[in-house]
């Protein structure tokens, strides 16, 4: 088991949440990624997701997908998946940054160390 | 002299000086919800509950109420939800300041104008601010109420706070000075749209008064879902949680007393 977190830029949002559904446990993955409220230093924004990712999750990821019991979109999950860029900070000397052209997934930190390293801050928060 | 001796015997919960349990805080029937990490029996990876929580690291779908009231915590997605840890005796949730809560069917307050709240917390990071719990969700509505852990986010140092929402739904908030974190801490909510003006919000860290505010708030609380460790949609939580007591009513000095005891012992926290 492993963790994973990933950067989903805003525009992937619903093909992310097809992947998540297709790799996930459930009919309720496809909420996986929410609302986009992180950004990077440029103001382009993301969605989130952190959790700890079985090695079934992390293989299926990188191999042909397959329909799960409840059903997906395949063609946007493997769009998505088409996307994703994998990172493990202690192996590559360059920061993951995150990126609005990919679904950029870092490897093993805490989620919120992880998406330090990414670059991504917090939208300002919404009072009201 | 007359000796008199009440034989009695009763099922409702006990005060009693040891054993005592937060049941006792919902005997007069107060809606609310007592969530307890401590007992892996409430524990559930999935959110239908059907596979229990039995080791460290596993994710918590489902969190059993023990309230008697019914208010179970879930998280129908998967990457959404916290991880059951323990270690040194103590037992908690720890949630990734990313996309882990929980959230519970609506709680109807709407039969009293008081809540209390109880909050066993490891304030883990302060860099961004942070949802213990809240009613409701991320939009702003009247009369909904929040506890934050940090509210104010710092350099290595955060503060705690509490909030509601008043009628023409103005955000009302008090805050705590600022901790160093990690900081573990037993938070105790109190809001009394009744009481003096100035005092109807106020916030103890330890057992130690430190946050008050006053609010126009009136009337009773509404029904809403509440949301533990972010907000439905924002400002998740870095920490973990040990313990969680939310209920409709007023709570007196002693049981506020005996609850802080109750939930330090499961945080590790010396009050």
């Amino acid at each position: 088991m492993t963790r994973l977190t990933i950067a989903c830029p805003a525009a992937y949002v619903g093909d992310a949440n097809q992947l998540a559904l297709a790799l996930g446990l459930g009919p309720d993955d496809d909420k996986t990624f929410g609302a986009a409220n992180w950004h990077d230093a440029a103001g382009n924004l993301y969605a989130v997701a952190s959790f700890v990712a079985s090695p079934e999750w992390v293989i299926g990821a990188t191999s042909p997908l397959a329909m799960p019991a409840w059903g997906a979109d395949l063609a946007a999950a493997g769009r998505a998946q088409a996307l994703i860029r994998m990172s493990m900070p202690d192996v590559n000397t360059s920061p993951p940054l995150a990126n609005p052209a990919c679904l950029t997934a870092v490897v093993e930190l805490p989620g919120g160390a992880a998406l330090t390293l990414m670059g991504l801050r917090q939208v300002a928060e919404r009072e009201l | 002299m007359k000796f008199t001796a009440d034989l009695s015997f009763t099922s409702a919960p006990r005060r009693a000086r040891h054993g005592w349990s937060p049941q006792w805080l919902f005997r007069a029937d107060e809606a609310g919800a007592w969530f307890d990490p401590t007992d892996l029996t409430t524990l559930f990876q999935d959110a239908a509950g059907t596979t229990p929580v039995t080791a460290a690291g596993q994710p918590v779908g489902r969190m059993l109420d023990k309230s008697g009231r019914g208010n179970h915590a879930t998280q129908a997605t998967s990457a959404g939800r916290p991880t059951y840890q323990t270690s040194g005796g103590l037992h908690w949730l720890a949630f990734d300041g990313v996309d882990d809560f929980m959230v519970t069917p609506a709680i109807n307050f709407t039969a009293t104008n008081k809540l209390s709240a109880f909050a066993a917390v490891d304030m883990r990071s302060a860099s961004a601010l942070g949802t213990v719990l809240h009613s409701g969700g991320a939009a702003a509505g009247a009369k909904r109420f929040g506890l934050f852990a940090p509210r104010g986010a710092g350099a290595g140092t955060g503060t705690y706070g509490i909030r509601v929402f008043d009628a023409a739904v103005a955000v009302i908030d008090a805050s705590t000075s600022a901790f160093s974190v990690p900081d573990k801490a037993v938070l105790s909510g109190k809001w009394d749209n009744a009481a003096a003006a100035g005092l109807q919000i106020a916030l103890r860290r330890n057992a130690v008064d430190l946050a008050q505010a006053g609010s126009t708030m009136t009337g009773n609380f509404i029904s809403d879902p509440v949301y533990i460790g972010n907000r439905g949609t924002d400002l998740p939580f870095n920490g973990n949680i040990y313990g969680l007591i939310l209920r409709g009513a007023a709570t007196t000095n002693a049981d506020l007393a005996i609850a802080e005891r109750f939930l330090a012992k499961r945080t590790g926290v010396t009050l």
